[in-house]
């Protein structure tokens, strides 16, 4: 019973971090309609850049916020000149995500070398707590599971309750529209690209505390956040969230308890859901 | 005032709009009507910027909107209620009417107030959803939504379209307040009898181009055009 209570808390520090990457890719997805394939990519080079952030100043925070920042300042960059280049042409914009990824990977692999690395975190994180039952389960988790509820929180308000977040679910619902009522989508759809980024090197700082940076982290990243879209519904906030606890859960019950059906329990909700629902769980059908 | 000065719009390939030139004055409707597929839509598209003229130019009191983006244009005092309404189905009534809301800084401008107070449904349904209103409903708060950014020009593409005759009565008299106060209002309509009693100026448009004009007794009297051209 411990064990599996050990487990189910794994699965869910697995999904808050599918869930930063996650939603930001969805909510890139959802307003300006582009598949962003260098969405690991970000992921891992904000992992690495978090890296060496605390290996200079030695402050775990600090190293987490500098790769989100540095992160949006890349999506601002990358929305400005690439991306917006392509706009509407959907083959275009698969092909040029798809080559930032190997561009990113390679400038990586050449800064930070080819051996996994992994995120220390601070002092007392690097503790264990002993739960009530019996159970020891290292802080750093919990503590990781922690920020992971409270951006999803902070994300929630932000676009549930100010302004600027009912014009991002606007621009979701018509785009032309939110034009016409004077807003200028185009600054909307920069700012979405940032954050989706910020959100994406924020994932890579945490998740490189409980999984390692290293060539091909970001694939496998970008192959958990396709999944929880799918299964969530793609441009669906609630739907990364739902998703996330469902991939996150049984991708880590599977390799805890099936290790050699693992992909099977990664891959069968998301048959499933494409056989009975296949806008997602909580996805729209397309207008 | 608002003023399409031979306009040539393509949509993809087919040339739609081929050399169109009409005027809306202020405090006055101007009711374009015709068949659909004549290019009705296409043109209120260009008008706002969603799409753009091949040829022609379109000025909003005397400046040029060429080349301008949509929400340069709805800035500069444009307003759009669009057909089919397209009100955010994910937004609440209240979003959708404060989303883009600006004041004019004039006394009697549009507040959530008065569009509460013309529309006392929306009112009930603040907090409700988009998707969750009737036909009606969203047509009300469509037209809350544009008026919420205090224009000079309201641009309505078929109000009418799809509602019980109670609610295009009510469509109607909003229009006519709409002129009282002073606002030039743009209405695209197959609905004969909806732009014959709102209009002041009409216009008839057939195969791209602007085939009669007159005032509402003279379409009224013109049986040849309106057999021809609007089946009515």
């Amino acid at each position: 019973m411990n064990q599996f209570i050990v487990q189910t808390l794994n699965g869910l520090t697995l999904a808050g971090i599918m869930f930063l990457v996650s939603s930001g890719f969805t909510l890139v997805f959802g307003v300006m309609r582009i598949t962003n394939l260098a969405h690991g990519a970000i992921y891992l080079l904000g992992g690495y850049i978090a890296y060496s952030t605390i290996q200079l100043v030695g402050n775990f925070f600090v190293g987490v916020i500098v790769a989100g920042l540095a992160m949006a300042l890349l999506g601002i960059v990358l929305e400005r000149t690439l991306i917006k280049r392509m706009r509407g042409q959907v083959m275009a914009e698969l092909l040029a995500t798809l080559g930032l990824v190997y561009v990113m990977n390679d400038l990586a692999l050449a800064v930070w070398g080819g051996d996994p690395l992994s995120l220390r975190l601070p002092g007392v994180l690097r503790e264990s707590t002993t739960l009530p039952g019996g159970i020891i389960y290292p802080n750093g988790r919990m503590f990781i599971l922690f920020l992971a509820v409270v951006i999803g929180l902070a994300l929630y308000f932000l676009l549930r309750r100010t302004r600027v977040g009912a014009i991002v679910r606007a621009g979701v619902d018509n785009k032309a529209m939110v034009s016409a009522m004077g807003i200028n989508v185009r600054l909307v759809f920069t700012m979405v690209f940032a954050l989706g980024a910020l959100l994406a090197g924020v994932g890579g700082a945490l998740g490189g505390t409980v999984l390692s940076l290293a060539p091909n982290a970001d694939a496998e990243i970008l192959t958990f956040a396709l999944i929880v879209v799918i299964v969530g519904g793609l441009g669906s906030f609630e739907g990364a969230v739902l998703g996330s606890l469902i991939v996150g859960l049984l991708s880590n019950y599977g390799q805890a308890y099936f290790p050699a059906l693992a992909y099977f329990a990664l891959f069968a909700p998301l048959v499933l859901v494409l056989l009975v629902r296949p806008q997602g769980l909580l996805g729209r059908t397309a207008a | 005032m608002i003023t399409v000065d031979d306009v040539h719009t393509y949509r993809g390939l087919s040339y739609v709009l081929q050399g169109i030139s009409l005027q809306a004055e202020d405090a006055q409707c101007t009711a374009l009507l015709g068949r659909n597929g004549m290019g009705k839509t296409t043109l209120i598209e260009t008008m706002m910027g969603l799409l753009s003229a091949r040829d022609g130019d379109i000025t909003l009191d005397g400046t040029s909107l060429r080349g301008k983006e949509p929400f340069q244009i709805a800035k500069r005092g444009v307003a759009l209620v669009p057909q089919g309404r397209h009100v955010f189905s994910s937004l609440t009534v209240e979003e959708n009417l404060t989303l883009a809301a600006r004041g004019n800084g004039e006394p009697g401008a549009w507040t959530l107030e008065r569009v509460y107070d013309l529309f006392p449904n929306l009112n009930r349904r603040r907090k409700n959803r988009g998707s969750d209103l009737s036909g009606g409903e969203q047509q009300m708060l469509a037209i809350g939504r544009a008026v919420m950014t205090n224009p000079r020009v309201l641009l309505m593409d078929e109000p009418s379209e799809g509602l019980a005759p109670v609610i295009v009565d009510k469509v109607g008299e909003v229009i006519r307040l709409l002129k009282q106060e002073g606002l030039c209002v743009f209405l695209v309509e197959q609905n004969y009898g909806l732009a014959i009693e709102t209009a002041d100026r009409l216009y008839v448009l057939a195969g791209g181009q602007v085939v009669w004009q007159g005032s509402p007794a003279e379409l009224e009297a013109a049986d040849d055009v309106r057999h021809l051209h609007l089946g009515v």
